[in-house]
């Protein structure tokens, strides 16, 4: 494994955690809930930040699938 | 609903599966690396196992590897959950044994329908396992019925499947004769105490009774997939090679080769132990019979030779093993002679 690949890897464990997280605190307030606001942010952003990981460390063609 | 083992070095990871995993009522172990889990597998056998890959030590493939390996662990259903998504990475999981593979970040949806669908199946698989303990249960229980039978199973299936390894046969074969050494006259459940346990010599009527054990055992064997390559040795261990035996007087080979081997250990066994309506022969007198068999034509002359070196070189001395080596280490016996009473 390259480094690219394991700083991809380890990167996208933790941005993981955060949507995983954010979507479980989505999935418990009510719609008018004040802070559900806020959890859709985190949940855009991390989600944001996925995408931007793909565009910093591709994965290799040979890997597509 | 089941109990679900979370393998990941990473504390947010196991945390969020946990989170996500408990609500639905099933009953969630963590580990933080492939050595841990092992160990929680052997000793709690979780219903499910989700592991993620990279992980410090033991790593993800390894781990699915060693329970994949281990019979006692190798029908608990193993889900790599990993951040690697390349081809490579499935591949080695795959081989590794893995049951499925979820990418890291997961749909929270889509892993909890997987993993109440891998509950489900788990469930199905432990189903097949108690229907197995039922009949060596039984079987047990069969034997325990005459006094003089005492040890006949577990003799039958440590000469049967030593024979069967002297002989080079394949794992799977030598497992199917130490089952089939328990099993193999589970169809006297159908004969009465009467005509079982008759001291006296058996009329006509009574013989053809005591034959019909050999069908009984093959219907009771039924459809179990785990007993297929047993149900032969059920039914055929009473067959001859010239076409004298029963119940279907098969011929030669057409006599399945792991019957004929159970045959030749069970004639042995039967004839150096006491039974009600014999007393038992020394053992240089039951090879002199059992050679008498294969020059007669009732059984091949190479199995009598190479079962019969072996006892006489003193190996066949049965060790105190129980059912449960040869029926995986989930095996536990639904009841025994004692717990009975």
């Amino acid at each position: 494994m390259t480094d690219d690949d394991k700083s991809r890897h380890d990167f996208k464990n933790q941005l993981g955690i955060i949507i995983g997280f954010s979507e479980i605190l989505l999935a418990e307030v009510a719609d008018g809930d004040p802070r559900r606001g806020d959890f859709e942010e985190i949940h855009k952003a991390a989600t944001a930040a996925l995408d931007l990981l793909a565009r910093l460390y591709p994965e290799r063609a040979d890997d597509a699938q | 609903m089941g109990t679900v083992l979370i393998v990941d070095d990473i504390t947010g990871n196991t945390r969020l599966l946990e989170s996500l995993l408990a609500p639905d009522g099933h009953t969630v172990r963590t580990a933080g690396d492939g050595a841990e889990a092992l160990r929680l597998v052997r000793s709690e056998h979780p219903d499910l196992v989700l592991m993620d890959v990279m992980m410090p030590r033991v790593d993800g493939f390894e781990a699915c590897r060693a329970i994949k390996q281990d019979p006692g662990t190798r029908l608990i259903p193993v889900v790599l959950v990993t951040a690697l998504n390349d081809t490579a990475s499935r591949i080695r999981g795959i081989e590794a044994g893995a049951d499925d593979f979820v990418s890291k970040p997961f749909n929270a949806h889509e892993l909890r329908a997987r993993v109440r669908s891998l509950l489900r199946i788990k469930r199905y698989t432990d189903d097949l396992d108690s229907a197995e303990s039922v009949i060596v249960s039984l079987a047990l229980t069969i034997e325990a019925r005459d006094s003089t039978t005492h040890g006949h199973c577990h003799r039958l299936a440590h000469y049967a499947s030593a024979l069967g390894r002297t002989l080079g046969l394949d794992e799977d074969d030598v497992s199917a004769l130490g089952r089939g050494g328990f099993l193999h006259d589970i169809g006297k459940v159908g004969i009465p105490d009467a005509v079982l346990l008759k001291r006296g010599r058996l009329t006509s009527e009574e013989y053809e009774l005591i034959k019909q054990h050999t069908v009984i055992g093959d219907r009771l064997c039924g459809e179990l997939r785990s007993l297929r390559n047993v149900r032969p040795i059920v039914r055929h261990h009473h067959e001859r090679l010239d076409g004298s035996g029963y119940p279907d007087g098969l011929r030669d080979d057409a006599i399945p080769l792991l019957a004929q081997i159970m045959g030749i250990v069970d004639v042995f066994d039967a004839m150096t132990t006491e039974r009600p309506y014999k007393a038992a022969l020394p053992v240089a007198r039951a090879a002199e019979e059992l050679r008498g068999e294969a020059t007669c034509g009732w059984r091949r002359a190479d199995l009598v030779a190479t079962f019969l070196e072996q006892v006489e070189r003193g190996s066949l001395i049965p060790g105190p093993a129980k059912a449960g080596h040869y029926f995986g280490e989930c095996w536990r016996p639904v009841w025994t002679r004692d717990s009975r009473s």
